[in-house]
């Protein structure tokens, strides 16, 4: 009888990791290089390509709109978009708790599958290694991911004018967890925003969008990628608060906790920044793929390396770069 | 004639641009003293000569009879060889050299005589609204660049008449160097512009009759005063303070009220004899005072609060138009919240414009803006609120100078900036929240006025120990790219600093610091504090029960969440629940059920042991304010509720002092626990909270009996409190060092901030720094 669970022997190199391999993974990646069986994916490129890597976990591994499969994917996938890449390769390694169901990993990896299917991309290598209860919390996963350059943005070009877009609205994802996290019952929260972004990048790039620099507004959220572009560049960024989407529903879940949403994670949404002459046609595209995309400032010479935020009430404030902890700062 | 002798008297601090010269020139003549006065860098020298029972009688006058707006940091006294012959007493031109050592001194209201001046047909000042002399008008506000002479203030634009010339050179003139004088002949005018800020064709009794039209059909005025603009609506007329108020988005904090009389103003507020001549000083500031409740004020001028700041006119086109209106006008700094007062028209244009309907204005610039100061009278001693127009800045002598310039950056909210060199000590008038650009802007300016005037740069620096503090990051900037020293000093100590520093005071005393939050050790959020503190470090001693703030900052903004962490330290949420809590405090059982979530989480719900939070959940308890609009409400609506109970009625909430210090809330929470949502009293609590507040701290007072006592933090502009406070600690007591000038709410971290350092760098030399 085949074990339920994950058992220390799974990660052994002999036969139970190879039935793993090859009921699990194999099944599920199955693709022409990874069918070679070879000690090394053998790739063949021709000009620029992308490269990058990043590793995954999440508390819960399964939330509204996603799950640790869906965000090993498209994390590292997007990093690629972002570059302007297409994602093509990727490897995967995964570290996996002893006593982990296997049905868990089943759906991890399923949730892997599809998210490649969007990208159209291939795992064409990997490995898994199992530990001792206690040693990791679950299972985490690793992705590396190259692909061909087909627009190289860099924040490098950045340049006063330049307006900068938002593909949808922010904080989905950190709202998503906050309200998931164990034994919270909160109705109403919104679902995580964790998405593929390449599908979005090809259609900007096939409707002739040359965009100066993209960024997943990933860890710090909003408010980080703003900033650091900001700092190294050493030019001021002026957004417009009244411009700025948040959902109801993220909002509802900042209120209670007394998180700022422009500071929450996102999964699936990224700032663009282009030339005053295509901002329009950017948002257009970007709002009929995401209705809730936006224009939420640009850069300028004033106030160099600082993120100015100008209020409804015409006043204007700092937007900081996200701090571990806030403490308040009213007496 | 008797013997002659002669004495050299050199004078500093406050002696510049306040008629001294003149004033001692007639002093001479009165005295028949020959020689001559001048002002230098330092300050003012006399020589002067003549029987030694006139010079007796001039260092008397110098001692008591000073003119109003002088003040004298230092008097030296050397005898001279007499000069044979001498038959005048002069006034000796300035010296050009740099006035450093000299003091800018602060705007004054009209003095009686200027006032008269304007009320007189037969003057050349007849209702001209820029009357000024050299006891009043402009200073600080019209200052470019010291020595404070004409072509240094903004007034250099206006070329004086024959006729002001001449009193500006004759030293028996009341105007004898006032740098302001001017008359209808050459001096500013006024300007009348419609809503759009357009200027309309307009003689200045025109512009005043305007400005009165407009407030009497309901409308709001922008009229440009002494250091800014301010908004002006009628104070009697419902719906014009709703619309100002709607306009300025501004919906519950209260507005001032400026009259044209102190019997105008008895029919609004009531008040001691203390208050009436705080009201009517020359100071001008605005006085909360007690409302009467047949006061014909608006209701929206101070919702749901038993005060109201009042102030008199402090220049003629103030008293013109408070004389034509004959009525209370609202009169608040324009600016939006938070923000330094407006003082050009192209800011009030830009940043507020569809506030007003008309602007009366005029062309004579102000350079350095500067807002109303603040204060209330509290057991017959004023306690300052806001220290800005007609304090500040503020001088104070060291006796031992300094080898290189200090600059404390004070704290993040209400932020004042001070500084020492030499041996002066310079406190900036209020500057504002750091959170907004404009304020940060006008911190910085504040600045390099105070740089390019006295030629200093600073070399120490003093912050807070919260590093998001804009001042801290500013600080922390600015030492490494000036390569200038760092101290850093606690939100708390510096609160007990500043009060200790208006008294030269440096060894021990037991400091009670109450306020919203202030970083303490290991992170922690601290704010109700009771140490034993002197100049160099402190000891906490007592310090309230922490309690989770559940959101953080939300929870300063809704006190219902304050209360809601304290009931869950000692129920379980049904049981909350079940008592019907969520309902008392305005919320549904969910919104309950999730706070409680986020607080056993602990998610962004630090703790901290605010005795400002406390004075927020006991106001939330007491169902008088669950939604904070503006800073300090939740304790003024609880002094409000208190006023229904006499002291002897309040419930019996009290704190209990623990072995290690701890100011234990556990039996306050019991009896309102056992109250429940449907017994609790609003006056009763709030009465009994804040009457037993003041029994605890007059115990732990009396456990250090050596100790004098420093009472600061925001929770101490509480009135009822501190008169609580003063019957508790009774006739005994030990030393109270009052703040008579010190603001205690964050005004005053800077200076705390900076008598730590002073002390640093006299006691340790120059090379002592904290990082
Ligand atoms: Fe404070
Ligand atoms: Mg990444
Ligand atoms: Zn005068
Ligand atoms: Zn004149």
């Amino acid at each position: 009888m085949k074990p339920k669970h994950i058992q220390l022997s799974h990660g052994g190199g002999g036969d139970e990791t190879n039935q793993l391999i090859r009921d699990l993974f194999f099944r599920h990646f199955n693709n022409d290089i990874l069918a070679q069986e070879e000690d090394a994916a053998r790739l063949s490129f021709n000009g620029d390509v992308a490269f990058t890597t990043d590793s995954f976990t999440v508390t819960p591994m399964f939330f509204n709109g996603g799950d640790l499969g869906k965000i090993a994917i498209a994390g590292t996938t997007n990093d690629l978009a972002m570059a302007g890449a297409k994602p093509e390769y990727l490897s995967c390694g995964f570290i996996i708790e002893e006593g982990l169901p296997i049905e868990t990993l089943e759906k991890v990896v399923a949730s892997m599958a599809a998210e490649l299917q969007t990208n159209q991309a291939k795992i064409v290598c990997g490995d898994t290694k199992v530990v001792p209860k206690g040693a990791a919390d679950g299972l985490f996963i690793n992705t590396t991911g190259v692909g061909h350059c087909h627009s190289k943005p860099s924040w490098k070009e950045l340049e006063a004018g330049d307006v900068l877009l938002i593909s949808r609205d922010y904080g989905r994802h950190g709202a998503c967890l906050l309200a998931e996290r164990e034994g919270f019952d909160l109705s109403g929260a919104p679902d995580s925003d964790c998405a593929s972004l390449w599908p979005t990048v090809e259609k900007l790039l096939a409707a002739g969008i040359q965009p100066v620099a993209m960024r997943d507004a990933t860890r710090g959220g909003v408010a980080a990628v703003l900033n650091e572009w900001a700092h190294a560049r050493q030019l001021g960024i002026s957004v417009d608060e009244s411009q700025l989407p948040v959902a109801p529903e993220t909002q509802g879940v900042c209120e209670l906790f007394g998180f700022e949403p422009l500071e929450l994670a996102n999964e699936g949404t990224f700032v663009l920044a282009v030339k005053p002459a295509q901002a329009e046609q950017a948002l257009a595209l970007l709002q009929s793929i995401q209705p809730s995309a936006a224009r939420v400032g640009e850069l300028v010479e004033a106030h160099a390396g600082k993120v100015v935020l100008t209020t409804p009430w015409n006043s204007k404030r700092y937007m900081e770069m996200p701090k571990g902890e806030l403490l308040p700062r009213i007496c | 004639m008797g013997k002659l002798i002669r004495q050299k008297i050199t004078l500093t601090g406050t002696v510049q641009g306040v008629g001294f010269r003149p004033f001692v020139f007639r002093c001479a003549d009165k005295l028949g003293l020959t020689g001559s006065v001048l002002n230098d860098a330092s300050g003012v020298t006399i020589e002067a000569q003549g029987t030694p029972s006139a010079l007796d009688a001039l260092q008397h006058d110098l001692m008591h009879s000073l003119p109003p707006l002088a003040m004298v940091d230092s008097r030296a006294t050397h005898p001279l060889a007499i000069k044979p012959g001498e038959s005048e007493f002069t006034i000796v031109k300035s010296r050009d050299e740099s006035a450093h050592q000299v003091a800018i001194a602060s705007d004054q209201a009209s003095c009686k005589e200027c006032l008269a001046d304007v009320s007189d047909p037969n003057s050349r000042f007849f209702r001209y609204p820029f009357t000024n002399c050299t006891n009043c008008g402009p200073r600080y506000t019209i200052i470019r660049d010291l020595p404070y002479d004409r072509p240094n203030t903004v007034m250099s634009k206006f070329e004086m008449c024959p006729e002001c010339l001449r009193a500006y050179q004759d030293p028996l003139n009341r105007r004898y160097h006032a740098q302001p004088i001017s008359c209808p002949n050459c001096g500013p005018k006024l300007i009348w512009r419609d809503g759009e800020g357009k200027a309309q064709e307009c003689q200045q009794e025109q512009c005043i009759a305007r400005a009165r039209q407009l407030l009497l059909d309901g409308k709001v005025l922008a009229l440009k005063g002494l250091g800014g603009y301010h908004l002006m609506c009628d104070a009697t007329n419902p719906q014009a303070v709703a619309r100002l108020r709607q306009r300025k988005h501004r919906p519950a904090k209260p507005l001032a009220v400026m009259v044209s009389n102190r019997a105008q103003a008895e029919s609004l507020v009531s008040g001691d004899p203390e208050e009436w001549q705080m009201l009517t000083s020359q100071l001008r500031p605005i006085v909360i005072m007690k409302a009467r409740d047949s006061s014909v004020l608006a209701k929206q001028v101070a919702p749901d609060i038993d005060r109201v700041g009042v102030f008199l006119p402090y220049t003629p086109l103030h008293q013109l138009l408070l004389d034509a209106v004959d009525r209370p006008l609202v009169a608040t700094s324009a600016n939006r919240s938070g923000e330094p007062v407006i003082h050009k028209l192209s800011q009030l244009m830009s940043k507020l414009e569809g506030i007003f309907d008309g602007v009366l204005d005029h062309n004579r610039p102000i350079e350095n803006p500067c807002d109303d100061s603040v204060v209330q009278v509290v057991n017959g001693q004023p306690q300052w609120w806001r220290v800005a127009r007609g304090l500040a800045p503020l001088y104070h002598a060291l006796e031992q100078p300094l080898e290189r310039p200090i600059l404390a950056v004070g704290a993040h909210q209400k932020n004042r900036l001070s500084v020492a060199f030499g041996n002066r000590i310079v406190h900036s008038p209020h500057i504002g929240d750091l959170d907004n650009l404009e304020t940060l802007g006008y911190f910085e300016r504040t600045l390099t006025q105070v740089e390019s005037a006295y030629q200093i740069k600073p070399q120490a620096l003093v912050r807070d120990w919260h590093p998001q503090y804009l001042s801290s990051q500013w600080a922390q900037d600015y030492s490494q790219t000036h390569d200038a020293s760092l101290y850093q000093v606690q939100h708390h100590h510096a609160h007990v600093l500043a009060v200790m520093a208006e008294h030269k005071y440096s060894t021990s005393v037991l400091g009670f610091a109450f306020d919203g939050t202030g970083l303490g050790e290991s992170n922690q959020l601290w704010g109700g504090e009771v140490l034993v503190a002197d100049v160099d470090s402190f000891e906490r001693r007592y310090h309230l029960k922490p309690v989770r703030l559940i959101g953080s900052e939300k929870a300063i903004q809704q006190p219902y969440r304050v209360a809601l962490a304290m009931l869950f330290e000692y129920l379980p949420l049904n049981t909350v629940l079940a008592q019907g809590w969520a309902q008392h405090f305005g919320q549904s059982e969910t919104q309950v059920a999730q706070l409680h979530q986020v607080w056993q989480a602990g998610i962004n719900a630090p703790y901290s042991n605010s005795m400002g939070r406390l004075f927020d959940a006991m106001a939330s308890f007491a169902g008088v304010c669950q939604q904070s609009q503006f800073d300090g409400q939740a304790g003024m609506r609880l002094e409000a509720a208190a006023s229904a109970c006499s002291t002897e009625q309040g419930e019996r909430l009290s704190l209990s002092i623990k072995e290690d210090g701890l100011l234990d809330s556990s039996d306050l929470m019991a009896r309102l626990i056992e109250l429940g949502p449907n017994q609790i009293d609003a006056a009763k609590l709030a009465r009994g909270f804040i009457e037993n507040l003041a029994n605890t701290m007059a115990s732990i007072a009396a456990l250090h009996p050596k100790l004098p006592l420093v009472f600061s933090g925001g929770v101490m502009q509480n009135r009822t409190l501190l008169a609580a406070l003063h019957r508790a600690l009774g006739e005994h007591r030990q030393r109270w060092l009052w703040p008579e000038n010190t603001p205690v709410n964050d005004s005053c971290i800077a200076q705390g901030q900076l008598w730590y350092a002073i002390h640093r760098e006299t006691t340790h030399g120059a090379i002592a720094n904290d990082n």
